[in-house]
């Protein structure tokens, strides 16, 4: 059926309520072919003749042209244009051409080295090339296998992550592989914005100095989606300058962009459209029994998972048979698993999956058809890169963005430009920030001296950090060159994303089966004690989170409902305010802050019909994140006259913060989630606007901002000012959303800032924009030197700090203004991780031991849960205690409830001096006797 | 929480690692404590101390009673040994060798200790890098020695201490195209004495076999930090310690080596 057709008989039925609030239809666009200047020689010319293609696309023949002609290229062509060949053509003929030549493939995640794997090996058994030992090289690799690519493989697939882990430390090991490389292929390249840009950066630089040391010099290819600038930050990433390859040649049918935005309901104060996962389903549903394949993208696992269950059963009663050709996919599931449903999606089995953004990255899921989008996904790259999943080759495709209930998925629904009529987003990065680079450093000696005079490849602040570092006892100068001089290794200590470092395993009571992981940062709020957890459509109750051993056991269960985390993260206390100074009418300050990430309680909801059940507390370890912040602070009358205006002052605040926050990028190198926004702490003004950043011990982005408040701000105003919306939208004081806060999105309980009390803040706290430009508190002005030498102080106090256990810690009613005092010569010559061992010991030490002169006796264990947990919020439904491991009360209240239903099973002695076979022949006599 | 039985029984088993011992006396420097040369290799200079073994008490029959038993075609060490290298092999062509490494992890080495015959006595050798700079001048050292020789012993040199020095040959760009036989007494230890001894490191193996109890050693897990404050200050005296241990550990190969039954 032709797309239109579809449209309109969606139109015309029934119980269609005008979801279509807009369509756009891109035309079709022919292929164009062209011809390498060279023929390609036999092996590549063979594998294309096997694969079925003829001719190369024009930008195919063009990437090839220029990587002969000795360039490093970035390709950037839209999603399905056979990027991939642009990389095996190269890499065959350089296999083919020299016996020992090898090749590197780094791609960001571990889904996708699997695709591009299997991808490349079949590649290679067409060119009949099967002797050239090639594998994926990550995480999940056994030992064995990692042995045997590193001493014999020549083409490896790996992620960055692994590579600066695992490979750098031991180069020397790899060096017959790296002494013969010949090309380094960088993949999505335009995933590595950001802080994790920034690292890999300085990883890439790292990586071609060894490759140097083995006299091996590999030539780049990189792969990027659609973005503003994939030159500009190809040559940041690698150092090199790379030629552009982005005319696209490749065919694409027709693509109908559909807005679709679910109908207003009444009768509920707080839903006032209809959940967006219930018109995903149906129309998923829909597609699917007219035989079109679809994808749908949710923003969440869990939705991800409801929206398949969803499907299943109304496929269920409408069209039994096609149920089994439905999947759900998202990140935590096991490597086998998700290669079983790539397997079956590629070769067209499946007919529908329901997925979160595990699949965007390019994935090859075969040809479908049609894709969902539940919610805007935030970017425009990513919106696009989304879509893109459908519509492979040259049939007709159809995207169906669905509305979600929040400000920034209804701004989209009624300003469909938004969409197509804004430039796609720039991927930035800071390369030779200095403390990315300190890290970098640390590890670039370890991996090889570096001579004094080459350390300007780490950029300008190098030979600062390298004093700092020496100062600290990481390095060492012996004869004009950088030595590592520490026990550590610095490759374990740096994590390239600011991700979590371990996960947390999800296990089957029933069965004992593995279920799936997540991370660190995720496990609470999804894995908390009576969730409901989602796998494969089927829902499970967590039982236990364990957060000692990192483990949670779930049960199978039948509900008909799911659970919504509550909590989120916000700036818990100001450590040390390091710099202040007056701002228009109010006062700036920066300084280290800890935040928190909290999950207070839980929320239960019932399927379909989204009632709410009850709201239950919980009572998990909080997470801490200790970073670098600025804060802001209006001065009290303006908060007083904001509030006789009958408007919300609290609102006004966040709404600073947001648009503060969205306006960073344009002033220095960074992505807006790097930061997060909150208002007030413990031991701050009420009204302080904090902006923080969301990296451990922070990267120095927020004082930079501190430094060029006077121009941030009055931008943030003109912008807020002269945005064209009434009542506030993405694009000025924010969606109700915060990364890591857990809102009720479902439901759209969320308000968006206020624009009209953030407009009255701004105004009153800018005053007449006279008094910006202040010098700190106590200097006189802010020279070169000053800068230097605060850059130098908090430099070092970070290395510093990084030996500082992360532990909850007292907090101090007046936050201290100064560094506190550098530690002891001797001190730092214990590692790190002794370290910070020994200090949390102290600390705990030391606070039983306060407490002991408090408390009365019996309540001397200061880590000793305590007697009752916090009452729930409101509870309609009782449930049976929380079993929360590490609160040894509730688990000897369960062994003893245990005890009386079941005599424990006598369990035999072992005596001393008993050999097991003598144990063994003991228990066989006895056994006989009891017979 | 209880831990499981066979966990707690091992704890009980192998004592506390000890602590450091903490230094006395002033700060020594390496050349006034130690009788050592400064050599100029291919690729810089490094340090080397020689130290005769028949001057060690102790250790003073060590050299000849080993010469003796190799000389002796149906001696089990010579058996072994030929075995190994492939046909007979006299004393002077053997080379033992023991590592001193900053970690596990592929890190920088700064000492390679060997053990040679040299004028009808072994003499260990040991090539220092006196700061990390040196390290490539202490391969190429033990490079052009060991090319030399035709038969290399060691204890876990096969999966360690070899591979080692391959590894940070090609990192710091010394050569290293050592490719002798190889006898690991590790792999001969385990093959004779594992059902008697509780492992077989060779610290146990001189307890249990030969009878011998070291003192004063520098627990393993601080020599690293040990070699950097050596570079750090210059103060010598750890290092002494890591050099005195590590001479023992070269002639108790020899003795091992006379112990062995035989395949």
């Amino acid at each position: 059926m032709r797309i239109s057709d579809l449209l309109q008989q969606i139109r015309s039925s029934p119980d269609y309520r005008g979801q279509i609030v807009y369509t756009r239809e891109v035309a079709a666009r022919e292929a164009r072919y062209a011809d390498p200047a060279e023929p390609l020689r036999e092996p590549a010319a063979r594998m294309l003749s096997c694969r079925g293609i003829e001719r190369l696309y024009s930008h195919q023949a063009q990437a090839l042209d220029a990587f002969r002609a000795g360039d490093d290229i970035v390709i950037a062509t839209g999603t399905a244009s056979g990027k991939s060949l642009c990389y095996i053509i190269p890499i065959l003929e350089a296999l083919a051409a020299d016996p020992t030549a090898t090749a590197l493939l780094l791609f960001p995640t571990k889904a996708l080295t699997q695709d591009q794997f299997k991808g490349f090996s079949e590649g290679l058994r067409m060119a009949g090339m099967e002797d050239v030992l090639c594998g994926v090289h990550d995480g999940d690799t056994p030992a064995e296998t990692r042995r045997k690519l590193r001493d014999e493989g020549r083409v490896i697939f790996t992620n960055p992550d692994m590579l600066h882990a695992s490979v750098m430390p031991q180069h020397g090991r790899w060096a017959d592989f790296l002494a013969n490389l010949k090309i380094l292929v960088i993949d999505e390249l335009h995933v590595y914005s950001g802080i994790f840009g920034s690292n890999m950066a300085n990883l890439m630089q790292r990586f071609f100095r060894v490759c140097e040391h083995y006299g091996s010099s590999p030539r780049v290819i990189a792969c990027s989606a659609t973005i503003a600038n994939p030159g500009e930050l190809g040559a940041g990433l690698t150092g090199r300058p790379m030629r552009i390859i982005d005319d696209d040649g490749s065919p694409r049918g027709k693509r109908t962009y559909v807005l679709w935005n679910p109908p207003r309901q009444r009768g509920t104060i707080y839903r006032s459209r209809r959940s967006a996962n219930v018109e995903a389903h149906e129309l998923m549903a829909r597609l699917i029994r007219l035989g079109m394949p679809t994808i749908t993208f949710s923003k969440a696992k869990m939705t991800a998972e409801m929206i398949y269950r969803y499907v299943c059963e109304k496929l269920q009663q409408e069209a039994p048979e096609l149920t089994g050709r439905v999947t759900p996919y998202r990140g935590g599931y096991l490597p086998q698993e998700r290669r079983e449903i790539e397997r079956r999606l590629f070769a067209g089995e499946l007919l529908g999956v329901s997925t979160t953004r595990a699949l965007e990255l390019g994935i090859d899921v075969g040809g479908l058809d049609a894709c969902i989008l539940v919610g805007y996904p935030g970017t425009l790259a990513s919106f696009f890169q989304q879509s893109g999943r459908a519509g492979r080759g040259e049939r007709e495709s159809l995207i169906i963005l669905v509305g979600l209930d929040t400000a920034i998925n209804q701004y989209v629904m009624t300003n469909p430009e938004y969409l197509f009529g804004r430039p796609i987003e720039r991927a930035v990065i800071d390369e030779h920030n200095p403390y990315v680079i300190t890290g970098h450093l640390r590890c670039a000696v370890h991996e090889l001296p570096l001579p004094e005079e080459d350390s300007h490849i780490f950029g300008r602040h190098a030979p600062l950090a390298l004093d700092i570092l020496q100062e600290n006892q990481k390095v060492r100068r012996i004869g004009g060159t950088w030595y590592h001089a520490s026990t550590e290794t610095p490759q374990h200590e740096i994590s390239l994303r600011d991700y979590a470092d371990y996960n947390v395993v999800i296990e089957d009571i029933a069965t004992g089966a593995i279920l799936g992981e997540v991370n660190k940062f995720d496990a609470p709020p999804i894995l908390h004690p009576h969730a409901i957890y989602m796998h494969q459509g089927d829902t499970y109750i967590v039982r236990e989170l364990d957060l000692q051993r990192n483990i949670a056991r779930v049960e199978r269960i039948e509900v008909d409902y799911y659970t919504q985390p509550l909590g989120g993260t916000d700036v818990h206390h100001v450590d040390h305010r390091l710099r202040e100074k007056p701002f228009g009418a109010g006062r700036a300050y920066w300084g280290e802050v800890t935040a928190y990430f909290r999950n207070w309680g839980f929320e239960r909801v019932h399927f379909y019909s989204l009632d709410a059940i009850d709201i239950q507390g919980l009572d998990l370890p909080t997470m801490q994140l200790e970073t670098m912040a600025l804060w802001m602070v209006p001065p009290e009358p303006l908060m007083h006259m904001v509030r006789t205006a009958g408007l919300d002052a609290h609102s006004g605040l966040r709404g600073v913060g947001y648009a503060t926050r969205m306006l960073l990028p344009t002033f220095m190198t960074c992505d807006t989630l790097d930061f997060s926004h909150s208002i007030g702490s413990a031991n701050s003004e009420w009204n302080a606007i904090f902006i923080y950043e969301r990296y451990p011990l922070g990267l120095g982005f927020t004082e930079k901002a501190y430094d060029l408040l006077h121009g941030i701000l009055p931008a943030v105003y003109e912008n807020v000012r002269s945005c064209e919306c009434a009542e506030g939208c993405p694009c000025c004081v924010g969606k109700p959303l915060r990364g890591y806060s857990t809102w009720n999105v479902e439901r759209g309980e969320a308000s968006v800032p206020s624009k009209k009390s953030a407009l009255m803040i701004l105004e009153g706290y800018l005053d007449d924009m006279s008094n910006l430009s202040n010098p700190d508190v106590g200097s006189m002005t802010d020279s070169e030197d000053a800068m230097r030498g605060r850059l130098e102080r908090s430099m070092r106090r970070r290395l510093e700090r990084m030996r500082e256990p992360s532990h909850f810690h007292p907090i101090d009613p007046l936050p201290r203004t100064e560094y506190p005092s550098r530690e002891a010569e001797e001190q730092l010559a214990q590692p790190d991780v002794a370290t910070r061992k020994e200090r949390r010991g102290n600390l705990e030490k030391d606070l039983r031991r306060r407490l002991a002169k408090r408390l009365p006796t019996d309540r001397l264990d200061a880590f000793a849960p305590r007697a009752k947990g916090p009452e729930p919020l409101r509870t309609s439904r009782s449930l049976p205690p929380i079993a929360f491991s590490g609160r040894p009360e509730v688990q000897s209240e369960q062994a003893s409830a245990d005890s009386d239903a079941m005599p424990p099973p006598r369990r035999e002695p072992i005596e001393q001096g008993d050999t097991l076979a003598a144990r063994a022949r003991r228990l066989k006599k006895q056994r006989k006797q009891d017979q | 929480m209880s831990r499981p039985r066979s966990q707690q029984a091992a704890r009980a088993a192998t004592p506390a690692e000890p602590d450091l011992t903490p230094l006395t006396g002033p700060a020594v420097r390496l050349e006034s404590a130690v009788n050592g040369v400064e050599v100029a290799g291919p690729l810089g200079t490094g340090y080397l101390i020689k130290t005769p073994i028949s001057s060690l008490s102790g250790f003073e029959h060590v050299s000849d009673a080993f010469a003796s038993e190799l000389a002796r075609p149906d001696a089990p060490v010579a058996r072994m040994l030929s075995a190994t290298a492939g046909g007979q092999v006299p004393v002077e062509n053997i080379i033992f060798m023991d590592l001193e490494t900053t970690g596990l992890d592929a890190t920088p080495l700064f000492l390679i200790g060997t053990m040679v015959w040299e004028d009808g006595d072994f003499v260990v050798h040991q090539y220092l890098a006196r700061d990390y700079s040196e390290e490539r001048a202490v391969i190429a050292l033990f490079h052009e020695q060991a090319r030399q020789k035709h038969l290399m012993v060691s204890f876990n040199g096969r999966s360690f201490d070899l591979p080692y020095v391959r590894t940070r040959a090609a990192a710091t760009g010394a050569p290293l195209d050592v490719r002798l036989p190889h006898c690991d007494l590790l792999i001969e230890a385990r093959r004779a004495w594992s059902n008697r001894l509780p492992n077989c490191r060779l610290q146990t193996i001189e307890t249990h076999i030969l009878g011998r109890q070291r003192h004063d050693d520098l627990p393993g897990r601080f020599i690293p930090e040990a070699y950097h404050e050596f570079v750090r200050t210059g103060d010598a005296r750890r290092i002494i310690q890591i050099l005195e241990h590590n001479v023992p550990d070269l002639i108790t190969m020899a003795e091992i080596l006379l112990r062995l039954p035989g395949r």
